[in-house]
């Protein structure tokens, strides 16, 4: 007991060195201001940030991504409550009742109710996390090479069948993945792949330029071609102080809607692939199902921003559950973060909590207080944070672009990388523009190499039966061909359901 | 011939030509790309089947080639930037195609000389100050740069 004290305790410590301090503060800007500008995206500032981590140690490597990473959305939510845009997708759902309460001059109120529903939602997420973890490290332990490889599969299954409308190309983009994490040096016979005598890819492809091509050259095509998108500075986003706080009281007054949306919140996050803007639009629609003043929402309630900006910020302590227990993340983000693991030499999985307990709970206490500090600052400084949307897209643009080839050069030293970040960049361009899942090419070019691993590992060891090797690897095969004929199945059941009730 | 059969018809090509590639290696080198190669083969076509037999759904390539010339070829003109400032970097290396490059791109984008010489010059010398000289970056330094000194 007084050790695991001593551990939680180390680990607190341990983020207020003055240089984990400085990186913190750092990805909490720049969380804060991807979030803010409509656009860009939280995906975006994870891959322009990864170059910049090489040279740090693990720790503080992932404070400063986490950092970032788990204030974007509170960074959206500004822009949502005052300008009615949403600075990232899952903010979307807060528009409906934020911006019409800005329209009325409540808009300090929702905003004081979002951030401190954003800042508890970030709690609550942690304490998901610290909760779930040793519940779920046993059950982790018990998972070898055989279940490993099917977990993969799986979480890839969940991920591109749960993006919507296009499940042919989902699939297909996680394939593609795969594909990609082919090329170069293979472990297991000492040879390589698909390298065309480049000695470049000897070592295969790498996630940063990979990553920088597929999500941030498209987004900067866009705002260069289309400006900004924001150009109309008329609307009136005057925020009075009181006002804030009377927003923070609400949160309290509520606190039952926003322990329920936080809980629904963390759920959708531990789900792979059901994401953020699902998760919040669920908050809403529960929300607004249990409120007492439903037929007001949609003209600026309170409880509508409440619900969907407690669930936001919640679902990144959720999502980080299978991502830190399993090594299996849900979304692109996480899959980001996994691969940031593997660029600072951490092995992810379930014996990373055994190996690296410090380290996950500096990534717990990380999500409380970048949570803390973010909301902070914007609680303080939101009129001043909302100018920034409006900064038009070709200054953005300029400097991104130029960060972009920097970021994919400094990574590694190598003038090639930022040749592949264009490569990887037309493709990205093409892939967004027909539909493809660009978070699940990441999440398969990610998971491939350790399919590969765990798949020669299981049949060593277990032979060419290793799917059936144990009742945990049957189980999985089961979830495995019920999620991949889930559609199939549900709509067999409404069908039976509509026969026999007609 | 639609704009999305295209990109698919580009995308099969080069999973075609990794099959063949592959052929010839060793066993445990090609199990795993002869699983998903032809897995992803055979899902990309009956994409594009699906997407022939749709005659209404997508753009074809005619009509996109006409979006893009109403768009004052703006999308063109982004993708010249881009590949611009990478022949740039690659003569002139960070330290001068960044600043020179966002000078000329705000300029080319309506804003003025002195604003875009100001907005450079701070970005820029916040960004290298910190880079270079506190953390001890390497920047790449360009052609002319390696043909002069080195």
């Amino acid at each position: 007991m007084l050790d695991q004290l001593h551990l939680v305790s180390g680990s607190l410590f341990g983020l207020f060195t003055f240089y984990n301090l400085v990186l913190m503060l750092i990805g909490i800007a720049i969380g804060l201001v991807f979030g803010i500008i409509p656009g860009l995206s939280g995906l975006v500032a994870l891959t322009l940030m990864l170059p910049l981590i090489y040279d740090m140690d693990p720790n503080s490597a992932l404070i400063f991504l986490l950092s970032s990473h788990a204030v974007v959305t509170t960074g959206g939510s500004i822009s949502a409550i005052l300008l009615g845009i949403p600075g990232t997708e899952p903010n979307a759902a807060t528009i409906i009742d934020g911006f019409p309460m800005t329209q009325q001059g409540k808009g300090g109120r929702a905003l004081g109710a979002g951030l401190m529903a954003s800042m508890l939602g970030g709690f609550f997420g942690a304490l998901v996390l610290v909760f779930f973890i040793p519940i779920l490290l046993p059950i982790a332990l018990a998972f070898k090479s055989p279940e490993l490889f099917l977990l993969i599969i799986l979480g890839l299954l969940c991920i591109v069948i749960l993006s919507k409308g296009h499940l042919l190309k989902g699939i297909l983009s996680g394939v593609l993945g795969l594909i990609i994490s082919f090329v170069g040096y293979q472990g297991l016979t000492a040879m390589h792949r698909f390298t065309f005598g480049s000695l470049y890819l000897y070592d295969g492809i790498k996630l940063v330029p990979l990553g920088l091509g597929l999500f941030a050259i498209p987004v900067i095509i866009d705002l260069t071609a289309k400006g900004t998108i924001i150009t109309d500075k008329s609307e009136k986003n005057t925020v009075r102080q009181s006002e804030v706080w009377e927003g923070v009281k609400d949160v309290f007054r509520h606190f039952w809607l926003f322990l329920r949306c936080s809980a629904i919140g963390a759920w959708m996050g531990i789900l792979p692939g059901v994401g953020g803007t699902v998760a919040t639009f669920i908050a809403y629609g529960h929300a607004r199902a249990t409120s007492k003043n439903r037929d007001n929402f949609g003209n600026g309630e309170v409880e509508g921003v409440i619900g969907p900006e407690a669930a936001n910020n919640s679902k990144e302590g959720g999502a980080l559950l299978p991502t830190l227990v399993l090594g299996l993340p849900g979304s692109g983000a996480m899959a980001l973060l996994l691969g940031a693991f593997m660029l600072v030499g951490l092995d992810p999985g379930p014996l990373f909590l055994v190996t690296h307990m410090d380290i996950a709970l500096s990534m717990i206490w990380t999500l409380v207080i970048a949570n803390i500090i973010a909301a902070g600052i914007a609680l303080l400084y939101c009129r001043q944070l909302a100018k920034i949307a409006y900064l038009p897209g070709h200054i953005v643009a300029s400097f991104l672009l130029t960060l972009v080839f920097f970021g994919a050069y400094c990574s590694r030293a190598m003038f090639l990388d930022i040749v592949m970040v264009l490569v990887f960049g037309a493709i990205g361009y093409g892939m967004r523009a027909f539909n493809y899942n660009r978070p699940a090419v990441l999440l398969g070019f990610i998971l491939g190499r350790l399919a590969e691993k765990y798949f020669f590992i299981a049949l060593k060891a277990h032979g060419s039966l290793f799917l059936f090797s144990s009742p945990i690897a049957v189980a999985l095969d089961v979830l495995i061909v019920l999620v991949l004929f889930s559609d199939k199945l549900l709509d067999w059941i409404k069908k039976k359901r509509r026969r026999y009730e007609g | 011939m639609k704009v999305s059969t295209v990109f698919d018809g580009l995308i099969l090509l080069v999973l075609i030509s990794l099959l063949i590639i592959s052929k010839d290696y060793p066993f445990q080198l090609k199990l795993l790309p002869w699983i998903f190669i032809p897995l992803a083969i055979i899902l990309l076509s009956i994409q594009m089947v699906t997407d022939l037999r749709n005659k209404t759904a997508g753009t074809h390539l005619i009509e996109w080639v006409k979006a893009a010339k109403d768009s004052e070829g703006k999308y063109l003109k982004t993708v010249l930037w881009i590949l611009g400032l990478f022949v740039f970097l690659f003569i002139a290396g960070f330290m001068v195609a960044a600043p020179v490059f966002t000078v000329l791109f705000l300029r080319a984008n309506g804003e003025s000389w002195r604003y875009s010489v100001c907005l450079s010059a701070i970005g820029w010398g916040i960004f290298f100050a910190t880079f270079i000289y506190a953390l001890n970056v390497r920047l790449y330094e360009g052609k002319i740069y390696l043909y002069l000194f080195s």
